[in-house]
């Protein structure tokens, strides 16, 4: 990491987890650990990646609305993201920030219409598309626990989870543990990622769930990483999201500028 | 007729119980214009259809106690999270039970978090929000302002009163409802199953502990119902017959696939999940 970066990424890493260390907090499986360490090792090529770009095209479903245009994904540490879609409606564009110390988000629609994210959709990785960059890197407050091998869409796949522990939250509610628990599914071939569930919530609604799903296929190497050049989101079952990647680009200094939130 | 209606029901049902609380009002909120019967309500103003299938009815002192599973029809509500709308079921899937059918519930809303300095030391601080209050009639009334909030000394609720005509007042973060009537109900907060207590204006107490095991003010040590199980596995409510012996009615459950397909612009269908469960209910009477 450069010591340009270090500053906004160690923020970063800070806001994402929402936590400092903490007393009490459950061991990760060595398991877990270990596969997720060859893992991201099998995606970065065992290269540091401080940032990276995606680029490609996109499908954007949503119920009756089917539009096709190409896509811009960029990732600056744990914390930062920034998906834009441009579409024939307009470009729809998604930011996540956690450079404040809190882990923040912000939609802007093909309108121009905008809203933050409720912070009950901040606690899951911010950077969704590229596994190597969210809780497989087990932060500090990563808890990760192996649930072991099994069969999914007819693949092989270990079957890793994650959640961010926080200790002394009081209140009622969901806990930060059930709104920031992913499952993270990784070909037992290769441990390349396959898949990633978690669940996002309604804006007024942290107790309700809505699954979300994204699957990464199609890995090819690019500039000495492995990446997914095939990546799908389903939210509630239905296909939402699908990327084609065409380019991917790494450490290229992004700054933390091209994530602020308005 | 409720005997055949019990022996001849299909419930759908799902494993959860969260709040069931949207757009469209459910139950028989006050000041609605209703229809239908005699089995169910109509609400003429959103066409939601409301009905209730008694478990237990019991005559009490000062306070009877009651214990039904009601359903509401309007359960898909476009649900809008970070810019992105779906369809999203209640889940549910309408059915209310537990410990809503005796106490009602304070559904949980959202979270909010900002960052400081607490004794020099960093620190971040919560606000939870509800929504209002599900009384146990599936009605859901809305109540402004109803926070628990942190800060540096500590964690504080607050008590507001529905905004709906109702007269009810509801404290959060304890879930105690006082009624108009003077009548004080401990409703469980953010879950459908937990401690509840409903106490009228003479201090005659309904109870559970559990939220699965329930006492009114005749009950003593016996529990006047006790519910087991637990979704998908069949769950039983067990209570005493007039006859003094024990019954019971089981509910069953099966998977069943759901699926949107409405096509409305915009808004992301729920795509087939088997994790839905349809079951048939049955009554057992034993020793009568």
């Amino acid at each position: 990491m450069s010591l340009q970066h270090a500053p906004g990424f160690f923020l970063a890493l800070l806001a994402c987890c929402n936590v400092v260390l903490a007393q009490g907090q459950p061991q990760s499986d060595p398991q877990a650990v270990a596969f997720a360490a060859q893992s991201i090792t099998a995606l970065t090529g065992g290269t540091t990646i401080n940032d990276v770009t995606l680029t490609g095209n996109v499908t954007w479903i949503a119920g009756s609305d089917n539009e096709q245009g190409t896509a811009t994904l960029k990732a600056l540490g744990t914390g930062e993201s920034r998906m834009d879609l441009v579409l024939p409606s307009g470009t729809r564009t998604e930011i996540r920030d956690a450079s404040t110390g809190i882990g923040q988000g912000q939609w802007i629609a093909p309108s121009g219409t905008s809203g933050l994210f409720a912070y009950q959709n901040c606690v899951t990785d911010a950077v969704w598309f590229f596994p190597a960059l969210g809780s497989l890197a087990a932060g500090p407050s990563i808890v990760l626990t192996y649930i072991g091998q099994e069969t999914r869409n007819g693949q092989s796949v270990q079957h890793i989870q994650s959640y961010v522990y926080q200790s002394g939250q009081s209140g009622t509610g969901p806990t930060m543990q059930q709104l920031s628990t992913m499952d993270f599914y990784l070909d037992a071939t290769t441990l390349l990622p396959a898949s990633v569930v978690f669940n996002a919530h309604p804006d007024s609604d942290a107790g309700a769930n809505i699954n979300v799903e994204i699957d990464f296929s199609a890995y090819q190497s690019v500039n000495g990483a492995t990446v997914p050049m095939h990546i799908q989101k389903f939210v509630q079952g239905s296909l939402a999201v699908d990327l084609t990647i065409s380019g991917a680009a790494f450490n290229t200094g992004l700054q933390l500028s091209d994530f602020t939130i308005n | 007729m409720r005997q055949s209606l019990r022996f001849l029901f299909v419930l759908f049902a799902l494993g959860t119980s969260l709040c069931g609380f949207g757009q469209v009002a459910t139950g028989t909120p006050k000041f609605g214009s209703f229809g239908g019967g005699p089995f169910d309500v109509v609400n003429l103003g959103n066409l939601n259809v409301h009905f209730s299938i008694p478990v237990i009815q019991r005559k009490g002192r000062g306070t009877s106690f009651f214990y039904d599973i009601s359903y509401d029809s309007s359960i898909w509500t476009p649900a809008t999270s970070s810019g992105t709308t779906t369809w999203q079921p209640m889940s549910t899937l309408g059915w209310q039970t537990q410990t809503d059918g005796a106490t009602g519930k304070v559904p949980f809303s959202s979270i909010s978090v900002s960052s400081t300095f607490c004794n020099g030391r960093h620190t971040l601080l919560y606000t939870w929000t509800y929504p209002g209050y599900v009384d146990r009639r599936g009605t859901f009334h809305h109540v402004p302002n109803l926070q628990t909030i942190q800060n540096c000394n500590g964690t504080f609720g607050t008590t507001q009163a529905a905004d709906d005509g109702s007269g009810y007042l509801v404290s959060v973060p304890s879930g105690q409802v006082i009624a108009r009537n003077g009548r004080s109900t401990f409703a469980p907060v953010g879950i459908s199953k937990g401690t509840a207590s409903v106490t009228d204006a003479n201090g005659n107490q309904i109870t559970t502990s559990d939220g699965t095991t329930f006492y009114d003010n005749l009950s003593a040590t016996t529990p006047v119902l006790t519910i087991s199980g637990t979704a998908p596995n069949p769950v039983q409510y067990t209570f005493t017959s007039p006859a003094g012996t024990s019954a019971s009615y089981t509910m069953n459950f099966k998977a069943y696939t759901v699926a949107t397909n409405f096509g409305v612009s915009g808004i992301g269908e729920y795509g087939a999940t088997s994790s839905s469960l349809v079951g048939c209910r049955k009554v057992t009477i034993t020793s009568c």
